[in-house]
């Protein structure tokens, strides 16, 4: 059981940190619990690329609302940024197949999470299939 | 219907990926060596639309990856459907391109994890046979040539099969064992596959539902490439 006098102390302490101070402290905290980034990939996509993609849907298809075209332009977007972030990943699977056989002891588990993301890419496609059937039909 | 120019267009711009070229500074898509192969298909380079250029031009590549090589297989798939100003068609074409990259990307990986596994056999036998025979003087480092010559063409394959002839061994047995070694590896990428494939006919459908006509050329060009894939890593 922790004493009292500690539960103070430690109480104390935790009101003296006042968290990240400078602009590039804040911007590192603010990345602690970044992963792989794959789950906000839509943060990554430039609004300005979004509407040109629109523009050149909305020409295609001139009787579909607005809404539906620029969500369209935005999930094919998406799904381009994710595969690139994606590629990044794939760089240490193809320099981990070029290892010797000791130290090419950590291709499965390589393989296994590649895998594992997919589940993003899986996530946007679907999203992506859902807008271009709303703009196609 | 698929007309035969087509397949031959779509096999002959497959088959020169080695060594293509097009201009990226406009939006010309097209393989200058595929002037030699199929004469209609230069004339009539595929033009991706300028709206769509900006991201088309961009591929996802992993490191290593030929930017030319994708977009010469986006300008095959483009070309044998006939796509021309359509973006969404455009799209639709990139993504089933993008899906039979990603089943080749796997296939070279698979043929890699093979091919490691095979050189660790060798190594590994060679080890204990020369041991056997040997006072054990640069055992490791000739095991280890050896098992390298193996991953280097069919030449230094050829000099590896005589050796292991020698001590009861066929090429037959060597695969077999890396099979055995990398299964875990091999299954994994086979998920992988089966996925992207699953993937490729999910698009399709997709695309049946805004042209039946298309979907099927679609459907025929990228079971062309995946045929061809098949021709090229038999022969």
């Amino acid at each position: 059981m922790t004493s009292s006098r500690k539960v103070r102390r430690n109480r104390e302490n935790a009101r003296k940190s006042t968290g990240p101070r400078t602009q590039a402290g804040k911007l590192r905290a603010s990345r602690n619990a970044l992963r792989h980034g794959l789950a906000s990939v839509a943060t990554l996509v430039d609004a300005a690329d979004v509407g040109r993609l629109s523009a050149a849907l909305a020409a295609v298809s001139p009787n579909i609302p607005v809404e539906l075209i620029r969500v369209a332009a935005q999930s094919e977007l998406e799904l381009h940024q994710l595969r690139k972030v994606r590629a990044s990943f794939g760089r240490e699977l193809t320099s981990a197949l070029e290892e010797q056989a000791q130290e090419r002891a950590g291709l499965l588990d390589l393989l296994v999470r590649n895998e594992r993301l997919d589940r993003y890419e899986q996530r946007v496609l679907s999203r992506r299939r859902r807008s271009v059937r709303d703009i196609v039909i | 219907m698929w007309k035969t120019g087509s397949r031959r267009a779509l096999i002959g711009l497959y088959f020169v990926l080695s060594a293509p070229s097009y201009t990226s500074s406009d939006s010309v898509v097209r393989s200058e060596s595929v002037a030699k192969v199929v004469p209609s298909i230069s004339r009539t380079p595929v033009r991706i639309p300028k709206a769509i250029h900006f991201f088309l031009n961009d591929p996802p590549l992993w490191s290593g990856e030929s930017r030319d090589e994708y977009m010469a297989l986006l300008a095959a798939i483009a070309a044998s459907c006939g796509v021309r100003d359509d973006v969404i068609k455009w799209l639709l074409a990139n993504e089933i391109a993008h899906q039979l990259w990603e089943i080749q990307r796997y296939r070279k990986i698979e043929a890699g994890i093979v091919l490691k596994h095979e050189a660790d056999v060798i190594e590994e036998i060679l080890k204990t046979t020369y041991a056997e025979d040997s006072d054990g003087m640069g055992i490791v480092f000739l095991a280890r040539n050896y098992a390298h010559l193996w991953t280097k063409g069919p030449k230094g394959r050829k000099k590896v099969e005589e050796i292991l002839a020698k001590h009861g061994y066929d090429t037959e047995s060597i695969r077999v064992k890396a099979y055995q070694r990398g299964a875990a590896e091999l299954r994994e990428i086979e998920n992988a596959i089966t996925k992207r494939e699953n993937r490729r006919r999910a698009t399709l459908l997709e695309v049946e539902r805004r042209d039946e006509a298309f979907a099927r050329r679609l459907a025929q060009s990228s079971m062309e490439v995946l045929d061809a894939e098949f021709s090229e890593a038999a022969e």
